[in-house]
């Protein structure tokens, strides 16, 4: 207490100095006082024309950013082009259309009758796919899957051996898999992908039925396809977030996409903070999925969103914009 | 069960084998075929130039100093011994399907990618470049989440048309312009994954206020 005493006093000593300081220094300081006067709006307006600068820049920043995701997407959609048939339709397609588990890696290739060793090297591995959520890279020596050892054997080549294993394996559940890597052993959980799985999530008719048809649904399949996913003129612009638990309580849904930032086009009556529960009644189920469904209606089309807005599920007809 | 390689190689150089595989490969057409091939490899490795060492290995010799003027003809037979197994393992793999993806000789005797491994490698790359970008962000642009969705969708079929050319029989060819796909592929990738981690790293600097 007695410090603070002590210190309340001798600050209240060193103010009354000051301020004793300052009118006897006043006379003297009057021309650096005039000459301040005419400084400060200078320095209001300098200090003005930094920030109007700065925000200049931001922007700047700002619109850079944007061309090199509109860039980066028209490199995906023209190196996606490349492969497509002179229809725009990818031609493996085909692989799709069968129930087939996949690892998601490539594997070097082997023959029955020469043993590769212990394990089969993997060349090459999926991004997103199940080897690389397992943590496989490429170069890694899978030693084993399903606890069945790969190496090839008299009948089979390490290829055919792991083919064999995922044949007998259901899509989504767990497989053990060990593998080495720099000379260390690693031990993992793979789970099978159904390489039909891609397809289902599409929501839309199978490719069969698209070549069957001459009618919407074929020329819908292929405005997905061809889904020109480097204009961010539309839907393409939304950013959003699939709803987790939590959020989803906080905004009264269990499932949806909350729309964290609107698209700039009014025309899509979209705002920020919205819940998309359903498009014409189909639910999507992912980010994808959605710009996948909007994708298949063609401009001038009218289309029904049901969302939340406010906790309150509201209907908004939207008209197709022109791409 | 066939016969080994390595079993393969030490009949043909009349080295020791066990008798189960030396009796296997008498029997099996498949192996004594295979045995014929690496016999026939070796008479036409034997039957290669001599090559002469460059006149640039005795200026390094004297540069160095410590080699004793005896020991170049030891250094060349071990290179040429050297050479000589590198010589087989790239024969081998001209000849064997599984060894495909294999540098050849140029004419200088010196061995560059094959556009096939080079590719590859640029595969290999990519994959772990990508690997180091940060993880997707919770906040997805629509358009490059559809991006992103549809390469990785074509680069997993691609890897599983390389995984059923791979237990079969294969067009180089066909081979080459499927793997050339995928370093296409994995380039456009890595493009939208960098530009949607630059977005996310905006939007977080953008919400902290500092933009």
């Amino acid at each position: 207490m007695d410090i603070m005493l002590n210190t309340s006093k001798s600050r209240t000593k060193l103010r009354r100095a000051l301020v004793a300081a300052a009118l006897l220094a006043a006379p003297l300081c009057l021309p650096l006082q005039a000459a301040l006067a005419e400084e400060t709006p200078k320095n209001d307006a300098a200090g003005r024309d930094q920030i109007a600068g700065r925000e200049q820049v931001e922007q700047r920043l700002k619109a850079a950013q944007e061309r090199m995701e509109l860039a980066a997407r028209e490199m995906a959609e023209l190196s996606l082009s490349l492969e497509g048939g002179h229809d725009g339709v990818d031609p493996h397609m085909k692989i799709m259309l069968v129930h087939r588990p996949m690892l998601g890696m490539s594997v070097e290739p082997g023959f029955a009758g020469i043993a590769a060793g212990a394990g089969v090297r993997v060349v090459s591995v999926s991004p997103g796919g199940p080897a690389e959520a397992a943590g496989i890279h490429a170069n890694d020596q899978v030693v084993s899957l399903n606890g069945t050892p790969v190496g090839g054997d008299a009948q089979r080549s390490a290829p055919q051996q792991l083919q064999a294993i995922m044949k007998a394996a259901k899509p989504g559940e767990p497989l053990a898999i060990e593998y080495r890597r720099e000379g260390k052993s690693y031990k993992s959980q793979i789970v099978l992908k159904d390489a039909h799985e891609v397809h289902e999530d599409l929501d839309l008719p199978s490719l069969p039925e698209v070549f069957a048809l001459d009618g919407h649904d074929g020329e819908a399949m292929r405005r997905v396809m061809h889904l020109r996913f480097h204009d961010s003129s539309g839907f393409g612009a939304a950013e959003l977030v699939d709803l987790s638990p939590a959020l989803g309580s906080y905004f009264g849904a269990d499932k949806g996409l909350l729309v964290v930032r609107a698209p700039r086009d009014a025309r899509l009556k979209l705002q920020d903070g919205d819940v998309l529960i359903d498009i014409d009644g189909r639910v999507p189920g992912s980010v994808t999925h959605a710009l996948q469904i909007l994708a298949s209606y063609r401009s001038g089309e009218t289309v029904r969103l049901h969302i939340l807005r406010q906790k309150q599920r509201v209907e908004l007809s939207v008209e197709v914009p022109e791409a | 069960m066939h016969a080994r390689l390595e079993d393969l190689i030490s009949l043909r150089d009349r080295q020791p084998v066990d008798a189960a595989s030396a009796a296997h490969v008498a029997a099996c057409a498949e192996c004594a075929a295979a045995l014929r091939r690496l016999a026939a490899l070796r008479e036409e490795l034997n039957r290669l130039p001599a090559y002469a060492p460059p006149e640039l290995w005795a200026v390094i010799e004297a540069r160095l100093g410590a080699v004793s003027t005896r020991t170049p003809p030891r250094r060349w037979a071990q290179l040429a011994a050297t050479g000589s197994i590198v010589a087989l393992v790239l024969a081998l793999a001209s000849s064997l399907p599984q060894l495909r993806i294999a540098a050849p000789l140029t004419s200088d005797g010196v061995a560059e990618p094959a556009p096939l491994q080079s590719l590859v490698e640029r595969s290999q790359r990519l994959e772990a470049t990508l690997r180091q970008l940060p993880q997707r962000p919770a906040v997805e642009v629509a358009a490059n989440s559809v991006a992103i969705d549809a390469l990785q969708s074509r680069i997993q079929r691609l890897d599983l048309e390389l995984t059923s050319d791979a237990a079969g029989a294969s067009d180089p060819d066909r081979l080459q312009a499927l793997w050339s796909q995928r370093v296409s592929l994995l380039n456009s990738l890595f493009g939208v994954r960098y530009a949607e981690a630059v977005h996310a790293g905006y939007r977080a600097t953008r919400e902290e206020g500092n933009l």
